[in-house]
Formats: structure tokens, C-alpha cells, sequence
């Protein structure tokens, strides 16, 4: 399958879904008016993808901000790969980056971790 | 809101940003890239910027979609007030619409609710709502308040003043301490 690519704006994040090496990447900032517009393409991305998943699935959030109607879209990405652990049909992790001193970035990505049950590393980073 | 009063009643170094009329798509936009380098200029912490940063988006984009919900009548009624304050120890935000006079109470208690509740408390409540599947039908999330709550650390002020027998003015009071 292709992968999906969609170049970051002001308001929407760089977006990379890797289906051969399932390395998946969201970095910049989410933070349009009404994000499902956005998360759409992307969620019929990865309900193709889980249906023929890699061994090994990754996903790197590297997001300086994001707005909460983006917080649900991403809630939504995480159940979807969620699933193949769930399934067993392949591991899964994420890796949550966040600025050193961001701690309201690293208590989001604390939020996920808690309802979703795939491991998250919270990567501290000089700048995101 | 009278921005001019607020205005007078302060300093002009302490009025960071004010901004009163109707907003759509690129005007917050426009909004937001003003304050991020307003912000810049300020001689706090990058952790303090990012959260008055994100209050200020959160709010702004509630304030846009209260603003369709009263699309009726005069163009006035779809005003929107945005102003950040530099105080001593804080900053202040505040953010004003126009509602329905009959949604004052339900707006009240939502808010009223979310100051007694403590931080974990507060977290609970909001990872609780991120995770129920129900979305309003605006497409909002129900977590705004919540959220901005999370950023402050503080209590949530709010005024509600009176404009007409259907109309009711909303402010929303936000503090950040400059020390985050």
C-alpha cells in the first residue's frame, strides 16, 4: 500500500505513515478549528494498514501544540494501532516527544498512556 | 465588553493584546501568530509562553464556535472579545461571547464544578471525557474547559452580564502565574 505524506501548515501537523517500515510520525502542531476534517485521510490510512500490519508498528508524536479537538483525533490514531497489540497480530509502541520543562506536554502524552494499553517512552528533548 | 474601560483602568505596558469583533478561520489565525510574538518579546520562561499559549488557543477556538451557535440577529451579537494582561505575579486572559440567556445556568455550574475539583481530580475527569466516544455535535469534545483549567493551575472566574431579555454577555477570567 502507499504510504501517506501530507506536508505540515500552520495549523496542521507534518504527517508520515510509513506502511513498509510502519514508522509513523506526527510533528508541528495540531491545531485546527475542527481537526476530524483533518484526522480523516488518516484514519482510513490506518484501517487499511491494520489489516496488514507490520511485525513491529511505531509511532513518534512529535507536537509542540495541539488543540483538545485534536486530542480526540489522537486518541483515535492510538486505538487503531492499540488494536494490533489487542489482537495480537503485531507490538506496537509510541514514542511521546516533549520539550525539557513542557510538563503540560509530557502529562498529555501521561494521558494516553493511562487508557491506552501499548508501552509509551516519553522522550524528553532539548526542542521539538 | 467595554475594552476601552479595561484599557483606561491599566497601564499601557500591561495590556499585552486586546482584540474585540467577529473571528473567523484566518482572523484566529491571524490572532494566533500575533500573541505567539507578542510573547516572544516577554521575559518569562518558554514553559510560562507555551502555556498562555495554549489557554489563549484553547479559548479562542471556543469562543469561535459559540460564536456560530448565536448566528441570529444583529452583527453585533457575533462579537467576540480576546484580551492578555500582564499583571504582577500573572497573566490574565480573558475571553468574552455572547450566549443564550437560557444556557447561563448550565454554564455556571459546568464551571463552578470544575474549580472544586483538585488537580488529579481534574485529570481524572478529563481523561474520562477524552475517552467517552460521544463528540458534540459541533465537533467539539466537551474538553476545552477543562483543559484550560489544566493549564491555569487556578480557579476559573467568570462574569455574566445581562444585554437583553434573550442575551447574556459571557467572560471568561484565566490566570497563569508567570512563574508557570
Amino acid at each position: 500500500m502507499d504510504n501517506l505524506i501530507i506536508d505540515g501548515g500552520v495549523k496542521t501537523p507534518t504527517v508520515m505513515l510509513n506502511a513498509d517500515s510502519g514508522k509513523f510520525e506526527l510533528s508541528g502542531r495540531s491545531i485546527p478549528e475542527n481537526a476530524v476534517d483533518f484526522y480523516k485521510p488518516i484514519f482510513e490510512w490506518l484501517d487499511n494498514y491494520t489489516e496488514n500490519p507490520q511485525g513491529n508498528t511505531t509511532v513518534d508524536i512529535r507536537l509542540e501544540y495541539f488543540n483538545t479537538s485534536s486530542s480526540k483525533c489522537l486518541l483515535d490514531v492510538f486505538k487503531k494501532v492499540e488494536k494490533l497489540e489487542k489482537n495480537k497480530e503485531g507490538s506496537v509502541s509510541v514514542n511521546w516527544f516533549y520539550e525539557t520543562d513542557d510538563e503540560d506536554m509530557l502529562e498529555a502524552g501521561e494521558d494516553y498512556d493511562i487508557i491506552i494499553a501499548v508501552p509509551f517512552n516519553m522522550v524528553e528533548v532539548e526542542e521539538i | 465588553m467595554d475594552l476601552q474601560k479595561i484599557a483606561n483602568n491599566m497601564s499601557k505596558e500591561d495590556l499585552i493584546f486586546t482584540y474585540q469583533g467577529v473571528v473567523n478561520d484566518v482572523i484566529v489565525g491571524d490572532i494566533l501568530q500575533l500573541v505567539e510574538s507578542a510573547l516572544n518579546a516577554e521575559e518569562i520562561k518558554s514553559k510560562v509562553k507555551r502555556k498562555i499559549f495554549r489557554v489563549l488557543l484553547e479559548g479562542i477556538q471556543n469562543l469561535y464556535k459559540h460564536q456560530n451557535e448565536i448566528s441570529e440577529g444583529e452583527n453585533s451579537e457575533e462579537e467576540v472579545t480576546t484580551v492578555l494582561i500582564r499583571n504582577s505575579g500573572h497573566y490574565t486572559l480573558i475571553f468574552g461571547n455572547y450566549i443564550a440567556k437560557s444556557e447561563v445556568d448550565t454554564l455556571r455550574e459546568r464551571i463552578d464544578l470544575i474549580n472544586t475539583k483538585d488537580k488529579s481530580q481534574l485529570r481524572e475527569q478529563f481523561i474520562e471525557t477524552l475517552n467517552d466516544n460521544e463528540r458534540t455535535k459541533d465537533g467539539g469534545s466537551g474538553l476545552g474547559l477543562m483543559d484550560i483549567a489544566r493549564k491555569s493551575g487556578q480557579p476559573l472566574s467568570y462574569e455574566f452580564d445581562e444585554v437583553s431579555q434573550k442575551l447574556t454577555y459571557f467572560k471568561l477570567i484565566v490566570k497563569i502565574n508567570k512563574d508557570g
